[in-house]
This record gives structure tokens, C-alpha cells and sequence, in this order.
């Protein structure tokens, strides 16, 4: 039997060049703790999965600088073996990610 | 199960990254391109422009308007973004060209202008006068394009509308691949603004991929590591699409392939597929028109032969690179430390056997010729043309012509002329007070012109040339020339010194008294009489001489002779007491062993009788309150000095050598010191003070008056 846990990690705050730096050391750190707990392991005979769930509803500033960060997050959790879903994306931000050309990295469906 | 890790938002301390530098380069090219569009502006015909400056005209306002949106100074795009849309209507003969747009024109970058400044300087920025012309600029465009109206330019950042359109011409599709320098997010290169001006060309497709997956933990999350497909279905050329990269790309990262050139491509139903690099393959095999070009900033306007090149900047100047004028004086100085060193070394040498030390004498003569090369090469890095001044002549010649009903042609000659980059700032005050008197005073009115025999229009020259030594500005016009009856009357009415029986020089000069005017009513223009004696004192501040001459009824010729640098000097040594001096060789007219019978005294003062002139004697060693070898005229050396037609006599103890000397600031390395224009450093290392003659005579006539 395979059973899902989900991360929730609520995002808010400037993801513009001028808010990455002092966002990074959070992501990092939460990368850290997952990363700790990789997925996939054999749990009491089941099987699990873990689905990290972004969700960027609080944000109030992205540009091309904080979704390739966005972005290098997502592909390191990928690298552990989660599955990262972004989720709660304002309409402006989801604009702007398909226009930066990050889409397919947030793995967003136009 | 779900945990939940949240990120508090706490306050943002904004990264304080230092962009002036990044800024300080569009702000130069944004000057640049304002120059470049006012100087096409005030140089069309009544008939208008033709296509291709129509398109230089476009290209600028284009440039402007990108780079200030990629750079974040979003308000200039407002302004912009409403002319580049009149320009392009104007371009596609939707809009006719009337001589009224030239000066809304004018207008509309004299508002860029001052937001530029604004961003630049933090000089005030009138929104009234943003709105004003933004709203002249959409009611051209709203009259004369009722048919196909363009987008409102209130919100340019959202504008997508392409400006070109498919039944244009023929739709290629490009590929571009952009691999940003890594600092891009640091400049603060805003990459949405990029695209957006991408968009405006036609339909994009962006990707952008990230090569590389660093660990985590140890990337620097402003450092920009992605890089970015590009496919856009445009009409517009390949120069249009380099453009926008200007400010943003270097040569090795942008690479854009044309893939295809077909009239039939739809622009709404174009499917570029991504990425490009996977698409080149098959694109080669289909036998496209597979055009390969690595262009940037620095490359791009290498065709200068190509369509729309009018205006752009030559290939000199694109092979040219910025560096900042500390950066230049630093290089000057230690080239002047060096001359000294060789001049110290060439001193202790000249008392070697020179048939012992042949080698060694030899190879001095050879580190001197090498150090005067040097020192020339490096001068002529601060040499720019005199056109950086000229160039704002054909505009204010133009308005001032409008507003006082003169007809006036402004010729310009010698616009290659180099002078120091110092000079050149100090000069554009002095030149422009000339001009404008004139426009005001000279040149008369048509109908005066016509009664006088003379053209309708009216002629001003500005000419420069390198004269020696020197450079020479003359500024000429063809006017009614100076009025020596007046210029008497006005100086008498005023107690300035004058008779009839001065000669004409003489009495031009009066013109340069403070205060002096003859103009009959007080303009705006000019008449308050504030503007020779400031032409004169500017001039003078820089070692330059001005000279006028005027015939009634034919003009007047202004002429400023100026040094050539400011750093470099010629002069001659002289000693006095255990000192030494160096005099401007400039202002030396020769110098003289005194007869007893030629020193007299008038009024208590000693002079020098030379050729019917009785000159005053400044003794040097009085005004610098110094002991020296020769204190009687009779036993030393007389200098005669000219300033500005003043004579003088200087006594010194002896004449010791002609120098080029490297100029020292005294001011900023002790305290200002009187009578001088700075110091030097001599051959046998000591210092030496460079006199000032015309502070000189200033300081004599001080201490006579107190006596």
C-alpha cells in the first residue's frame, strides 16, 4: 500500500532580486530537513511518498532571479526523489513564470 | 497527513547592490541617444525627414525607451513609449510629417531629459510637464491615425501589441539563444522588460533552461545560471532585434539564428518549436535560410551600410571603451611622475663623462623620447572634439531665431577639433553667451538685413582649429558689427576710462568691462550686460585669450585662443634668490638686460622705457617676501609679459631653462598660494611654483593701492 505525505512550505515575502538573498537560507534549510527523510523508503512494510507542496500564495514580488531559485529548488527536491508540486500561484505570477519561460521547470500546465 | 512549514514574512532589508555603475552606463547612452535625435531633429529639411532618419529618429526613442524598461526606470518609458509609437506611425506613412512635430519633438526629449536627469542627478522631475507632452504626443497620433489607432500609452509595460506588423514586409522567425552575464540579476537587468520589448516585434516563445544543478546549500541565489531559448516570428529585422540586447548582451552571449524568411508565416498561428538548439538540425536540413549571427552590444552596429543605419554610432566609436576621467587623470599623473623621474635621471647624468657613459647617455636619450611619446599618447586620451560643444548650437540657433523673427544659419567648421576633455566643459558658458549676443544684438532682422543690401538670412560660423600650441575658436557672424560711437557713449555714461582717440581694438575691449551693455532694452535673451566680462573671465581662467575684431556693417569675429591641455605647460625657468620660478612661455614677449637709462620712475613706481612704452617692473622677489641675489632692475633680468594687452616687466635674478612642465595643483597639496597657477617638480627634484602673470599684475596693482 503506498501512502502520500504531504509538506506543505507557504512561500510569501519578495522573490525579486532584491528578497532572494534573505530567502535562500530558509529554503535551504527546509531542502536540509526533507532531504533528510528522503522518500521512498520502506516504512513498516508500506510504501510512501512524499509530495512537497509549494505554495506561493503569499508572495508579493517574483521576477527572473527568484523563479530560478524557485526553480533550482524544485529540481533538488526532484533529485532526492520528491515530487514537488507548486501550488496557489497568483494570476500575475503564474503570468509572469510562463513569460520568463520557468514553466516547464515549475512544471505548471498553461 | 500533511505538515505545514511556513515562512513568516519578515521585514525586507533590501539588498543594497550597487547598480551605478550599470545605471551610469545607460544613462550615458541615453544622453548619447538624445543628442543623436536632436541632432537629426534640428537638421531636417521643411520638407521633412526622409526614411532614414525617420528610422535613426525611431531607433533612439526605441533604445531609450528599452533600456530605460530594462533597467527599471519605468517613467521614462511613458514619454517614450507614446513618441516611438507616433515615430513608428510616421515611418509606415500612416501619419504625415509636419515642421510642428519637429518641435514637439524637441519637447518630448527635452522631458526625457529632464527624467534622465532625474533618475541621474536627482534634479526635480515635473510630472505636469511628462503629461503635458504625453498627451501632445497621443493627440497627433489620435488625429492622424483615426483608421488604425495605436494602444494608449498608459500602460507601456503591458503593451504587446506588435509594433510591426505582418503585412509589413516579409515574417522570418528567429532563434535566439540568450546566455546572460552572471551578475545580470545584480545590475538589476530586469528580464521581463527585455522580453516585452522582444514581444513588441512580433510573436515570442521564451524557455528558459537551467544547464547546470548546483548543490543547494552552496549557490548563490543571485548569480544567474539559467539561459534562454528565444523563438520570435517578427517582421522587423535582425538590427531591430539586437537593439533591444543593447544594453543587457555582450557579443559571446546572444547568438541569433534566422531560421526562416517566409511572407506566408502566420504570426498567430506561428508554432516555434523549443529549444532552438534542438531545432537547428532539422532546420538546416529543410534548407532554410539559415542565417548565423553572434552579436551584442558591442557588435551590432557593424553594418553601418545597412537600412536604418543613419545615425548610428561610427565603428570608432564602437571600438571604443568607457573609462571613467579619474581613472584617465590618475594615468596622467604617473606618466608626469615618470617625466620628472626621467628628467631627474637625465640631470644626474649630464655631469657623467659623456664618452665613458656613452651607452648610458644613449639610453637616456632614448627613455626621454620615450617618455615625451608616452606622455603625448596618454595626453590624447583626454583630447575629445569640439563638436561635444557645437552640437548644441543648431537647436538654440533655431529657437532664438523663432522667438526674435531673425533668419539665422549656424555654420559649423573644424568639428573634429581636439581639446582637453576639461577645457571642453568650461568652454560650452563662453561660447554660448557669444552666440546668443549674436542672435540678440548682431544679426539684424530680415527687413534691416534687405534694407542693408545684405541676405534675408543671417550667417553665424563657429570654427575651431588647432593653431600651434593652441586651439582656436572663432565665433563669426555677419552682422551689423559693433558700433564704436556707442560703445564710447556707453562707456563714458558709465566712468569707463575712454576717448575718441583710442584705436578700434582698443575700444572693443571696453566691451569686456563688467556690466557693460549697449543694448537698448534688457531681454531675456541677453542686454543686462553680464555676459563678455564673463566670456572674458572664463576664458582667462583657462590660460585663454580673447580677441575681437568687427567691421561697421560687415560683423564681428570673436576669437578664443585657448592652451591646448591644461596639464602640460611650457615655461621658462627663472631664479630668484635660492627659488626658482617657471613662467608661461605663452605669456613672455621677451626678456631684456635693463640700461640705467631705461628705468625711470613715474608716480613712485619704477617702469622700463622699451620702445616708447613705459612698462611697470614687478620685482619678484617683493611680492613673495624673499631675499634675493639682484634687488636693483640694472643687475638682473627683466621679463616682459603680456596679459590680455597689460604689460609687465618681471624682475628675476637669472633666465635658467625652457621646460615642458607637468602641472601640480599647490591648492589641493598645501593652500592656494597668490601670483600662482600651481607647481612643478623639477628635474633635480625640487619644486618649483608655476607663476600666474595675470595674478601677478593683480597682486601689483593691490600692493600700489595700498601704498
Amino acid at each position: 500500500m503506498k501512502t502520500t505525505e504531504t509538506f506543505r512550505l507557504c512561500l510569501d515575502g519578495d522573490w525579486s532580486m532584491s528578497g532572494v538573498a534573505e530567502r535562500f537560507p530558509l529554503l535551504a534549510r527546509h531542502l536540509s530537513l526533507l532531504s533528510a527523510s528522503p522518500p521512498d523508503q520502506e516504512i513498516q512494510g508500506k510504501e510512501s511518498n512524499k509530495l512537497p507542496e509549494i505554495d506561493l500564495a503569499g508572495l508579493n514580488a517574483l521576477d527572473a532571479c527568484g523563479c530560478q531559485l524557485l526553480a533550482l529548488f524544485i529540481r533538488s527536491l526532484r533529485r532526492y526523489g520528491f515530487t514537488p508540486c507548486v501550488t496557489n500561484i497568483p494570476d500575475t505570477f503564474r503570468a509572469k513564470i510562463n513569460f520568463l519561460g520557468f514553466d516547464r521547470e515549475f512544471n505548471l500546465s498553461h | 497527513m500533511s505538515k505545514e512549514f511556513c515562512m513568516t514574512q519578515s521585514d525586507q532589508n533590501n539588498i543594497n547592490i550597487d547598480l551605478n555603475q550599470f545605471n551610469k552606463v545607460f544613462f550615458e547612452e541615453c544622453a548619447e541617444h538624445l543628442a543623436e535625435m536632436e541632432q537629426i531633429l534640428v537638421s531636417l529639411p521643411d520638407a521633412g525627414p526622409d526614411d532614414e532618419q525617420l528610422n535613426a529618429i525611431f531607433r533612439a526613442a526605441h533604445s531609450i525607451k528599452g533600456g530605460a524598461g530594462i533597467f527599471g526606470f519605468q517613467d521614462m518609458t511613458v514619454v517614450t513609449h507614446v513618441l516611438e509609437s507616433l515615430l513608428d506611425l510616421m515611418r509606415n506613412h500612416e501619419i504625415a510629417f509636419s515642421t510642428a512635430m519637429v518641435d514637439l519633438f524637441l519637447e518630448a526629449g527635452d522631458v526625457i531629459s529632464m527624467q534622465l536627469a532625474g533618475h541621474r542627478d536627482g534634479s526635480e522631475v515635473r510630472q505636469e510637464a511628462i503629461d503635458q507632452i504625453r498627451t501632445k504626443l497621443q493627440q497627433v497620433i489620435d488625429a492622424g491615425s483615426v483608421a488604425n489607432p495605436v494602444e494608449s500609452a498608459c500602460s507601456p509595460e503591458h503593451s504587446v501589441q506588435p509594433v510591426f506588423t505582418a503585412d509589413s514586409s516579409a515574417v522570418s522567425r528567429y532563434e535566439m539563444e540568450f546566455t546572460p552575464d552572471p551578475d545580470i540579476f545584480k545590475r538589476g537587468v530586469r528580464l521581463e522588460s527585455l522580453f516585452a520589448e522582444l514581444e513588441e516585434l512580433g510573436e515570442l516563445t521564451v524557455l528558459a533552461e537551467l544547464p547546470v544543478t548546483p548543490e543547494f546549500s552552496t549557490l548563490d541565489p543571485e548569480i544567474c545560471t539559467s539561459c534562454w531559448h528565444l523563438t520570435l516570428v517578427t517582421s522587423a529585422s535582425e538590427a531591430d532585434i539586437l537593439d533591444i540586447f543593447e544594453f543587457v548582451a555582450d557579443v559571446d552571449q546572444l547568438k541569433v539564428h534566422k531560421v526562416s524568411q517566409d511572407s506566408d508565416i502566420n504570426l498567430h498561428s506561428a508554432a516555434p518549436e523549443l529549444p532552438a538548439a534542438q531545432d537547428q538540425d532539422t532546420a538546416d536540413k529543410a534548407g532554410n535560410d539559415v542565417v548565423d549571427t553572434a552579436l551584442g552590444r558591442r557588435a551590432y552596429d557593424k553594418n553601418e551600410l545597412a537600412p536604418a543605419a543613419y545615425g548610428r554610432r561610427t565603428s570608432e566609436t564602437e571600438s571604443s571603451i568607457r573609462v571613467g576621467v579619474t581613472k584617465v587623470d590618475q594615468l596622467i599623473n604617473q606618466v608626469g611622475e615618470l617625466v620628472i623621474t626621467q628628467l631627474m635621471l637625465a640631470q644626474t647624468a649630464a655631469v657623467l663623462d659623456p664618452v665613458l657613459y656613452e651607452n648610458l647617455h644613449r639610453s637616456l636619450l632614448q627613455l626621454e623620447r620615450n617618455t615625451r611619446d608616452l606622455q603625448q599618447s596618454v595626453m590624447s586620451i583626454r583630447l575629445v572634439p569640439i563638436s561635444i560643444v557645437f552640437s548644441r548650437f543648431p537647436r538654440m540657433v533655431r529657437e532664438l531665431a523663432a522667438k526674435l523673427g531673425k533668419q539665422v544659419e549656424l555654420k559649423t567648421v573644424g568639428d573634429t577639433t581636439e581639446l582637453d576633455k576639461g577645457l571642453i566643459e568650461k568652454i560650452a558658458d563662453p561660447l554660448t553667451h557669444l552666440v546668443r549676443n549674436c542672435m540678440d544684438h548682431a544679426l539684424e532682422t530680415p527687413e534691416n538685413r534687405i534694407a542693408a543690401g545684405k541676405e534675408r538670412c543671417g550667417t553665424i560660423t563657429l570654427r575651431a582649429s588647432q593653431i600651434g600650441g593652441r586651439i582656436v575658436i572663432d565665433v563669426i557672424d555677419d552682422g551689423a558689427g559693433l558700433n564704436r560711437d556707442r560703445i564710447l557713449r556707453k562707456a563714458s555714461e558709465r566712468g569707463i576710462a575712454a576717448s575718441d582717440s583710442m584705436s578700434d581694438e582698443e575700444v572693443w575691449q571696453l566691451i569686456f568691462a563688467p556690466g557693460f551693455s549697449t543694448a537698448e532694452a534688457v531681454t531675456d535673451i541677453s542686454g543686462r550686460g553680464v555676459g563678455m566680462d564673463v566670456v572674458l573671465r572664463n576664458v582667462q581662467s583657462m590660460s585663454g585669450r580673447v580677441n575681437i575684431s568687427s567691421e561697421a556693417g560687415k560683423g564681428t569675429r570673436v576669437t578664443i585662443s585657448l592652451p591646448l591641455t591644461l596639464a602640460i605647460l611650457d615655461g621658462l625657468s627663472v631664479a630668484v634668490g635660492d627659488e626658482k620660478f617657471i613662467i608661461p612661455l605663452n605669456s613672455i614677449i621677451e626678456s631684456i638686460q635693463p640700461t640705467a637709462q631705461s628705468l625711470k620712475t613715474v608716480n613712485g613706481k619704477n617702469v622700463v622705457h622699451v620702445r616708447g612704452e613705459y612698462i611697470p617692473i614687478i620685482p619678484l622677489y617683493e611680492l613673495f617676501n624673499m631675499d634675493a641675489v639682484v634687488k636693483k632692475p640694472e643687475e638682473g633680468i627683466l621679463i616682459l609679459i603680456d596679459v590680455e594687452g597689460e604689460k609687465a616687466a618681471v624682475l628675476v635674478d637669472a633666465l635658467l631653462d625652457e621646460h615642458q612642465v607637468v602641472i601640480k595643483s599647490i591648492e589641493t597639496n598645501y593652500r592656494k598660494v597668490d601670483g600662482t597657477a600651481g607647481a612643478t617638480i623639477l628635474g633635480d627634484g625640487r619644486v618649483a611654483l608655476i607663476l600666474d602673470v595675470n595674478s601677478l599684475l593683480q597682486m601689483r596693482k593691490k600692493k600700489a593701492v595700498c601704498q
